[in-house]
């Protein structure tokens, strides 16, 4: 677009504004002067300044008085508190939401795990540490403060949180029993289980003990983030 | 003509309501600032004065409910666009909930005036 002429009755209109607007820290009055600039030439030149005189007018009334917007500018009482909804997990309760959608993804498949170990019938026990995980997954996702990328890397780093190191230390250990023939010549050796060596399974469980507990810390520092962005505009 | 319509009894409802109208037309995509204040003030009775939204786009920024970037446009100055942040959105969602119930129980009441 091709900026628009000088206009005598927006020149006075913005020295007016500008008047009205010294009330103002400088940061947020240079920012109004922009965009009410800015407004004016986009609506100018949109306009193609076909009207005149008569189109400049109007769009300076459309605007409205400088003192009514600047008075806009200064946190006007109706409109900051009286209508903010304190409901949605805006409110200190719904603080408690993301804190037990995090914990239940680290460690929610805990208490399943150790009940397996203590003799709990495996199937019931394998039920008990999905339902824990699971249902941090789904306060994760039905959470509003966290974004999409943020719901998938809480799902997938790692699924079953902590659980999955457990798991790694309750599969049985590789036994091998070697049973000598009667004649006494060397028997065949006979293994149960499985094992990793552990050039592998030490750093595979340093990774799955650091990253869900990183992963959660960051979730919870994020809402947290924006928790207390949205409170302090309520208050 | 604005003192008129300051002393409506509206005005202070008016400018509360505001601020969510703009969340909302942010939910779906970026919106430059010129169009957003177009959209608006063409929905009758919503906006009286049209230069009272940027003050509150400024609001709206620095509380963390939207966020502004730059863009190149086609011809002339770089343009400033506006988004939602998960914030605003949840601000918004929140909102919405609670506007319906009192917009209701408002014309539930009023409904017995009219009668």
């Amino acid at each position: 677009m091709t900026a628009s002429p000088p206009n005598p009755l927006v020149e006075d209109y913005l020295t007016r504004l500008a008047a009205a607007a010294s009330i103002l820290p400088a940061d947020q009055r240079a920012e109004l002067l922009a965009g009410i600039r800015e407004h004016i030439d986009a609506a100018r030149a949109a306009a193609g300044d076909t009207g005149g005189e008569a189109a400049v007018r109007s769009l300076l009334d459309r605007l409205g008085d400088p003192a009514e917007i600047v008075a806009a500018a200064i946190e006007p009482p109706g409109s900051h508190g009286s209508l903010r909804p304190a409901a949605s997990g805006l409110g200190p309760a719904g603080a408690g939401r993301e804190t037990a959608a995090v914990t239940l993804l680290a460690v929610g498949a805990l208490p399943g795990l150790l009940a397996a170990a203590a003799g709990l019938d495996v199937v019931l026990a394998i039920l008990l540490a999905l339902l824990g995980w699971t249902s941090g997954a789904v306060l994760l996702w039905t959470s509003a403060w966290w974004r999409p990328n943020e719901k998938l890397l809480g799902t997938l780093v790692v699924p079953g949180g902590l659980g999955l190191l457990v798991v790694m230390a309750l599969l049985p250990v590789q036994q091998c029993v070697i049973v000598d023939n009667l004649d006494g010549t060397a028997g065949v050796e006979t293994c149960t289980g499985s094992t990793l060596p552990p050039a592998v399974s030490i750093p595979l469980a340093a990774v799955l003990l650091i990253a869900p507990l990183a992963v959660a810390v960051v979730l919870l520092i994020r809402a947290q983030n924006r928790r207390h962005q949205a409170v302090a505009v309520i208050r | 003509m604005e003192a008129g319509q300051a002393r409506s009894p509206l005005s202070q409802l008016r400018r509360g309501v505001l601020e969510y109208c703009v969340l909302s037309l942010l939910a779906d995509r970026q919106v430059y600032g010129f169009d957003l204040v177009r959209q608006l003030a063409e929905v009758d009775g919503l906006v009286i004065s049209e230069g009272t939204i940027y003050p509150l786009l400024s609001r709206l920024r620095r509380d963390g409910w939207v966020s502004t970037s730059w863009m190149e446009s086609p011809a002339g100055p770089p343009r400033r666009y506006y988004t939602l942040t998960p914030a605003g959105r949840a601000a918004l969602h929140a909102f919405v909930l609670e506007w319906r119930r009192f917009r209701d129980a408002v014309d539930y009441v009023l409904a017995k005036e009219t009668r």
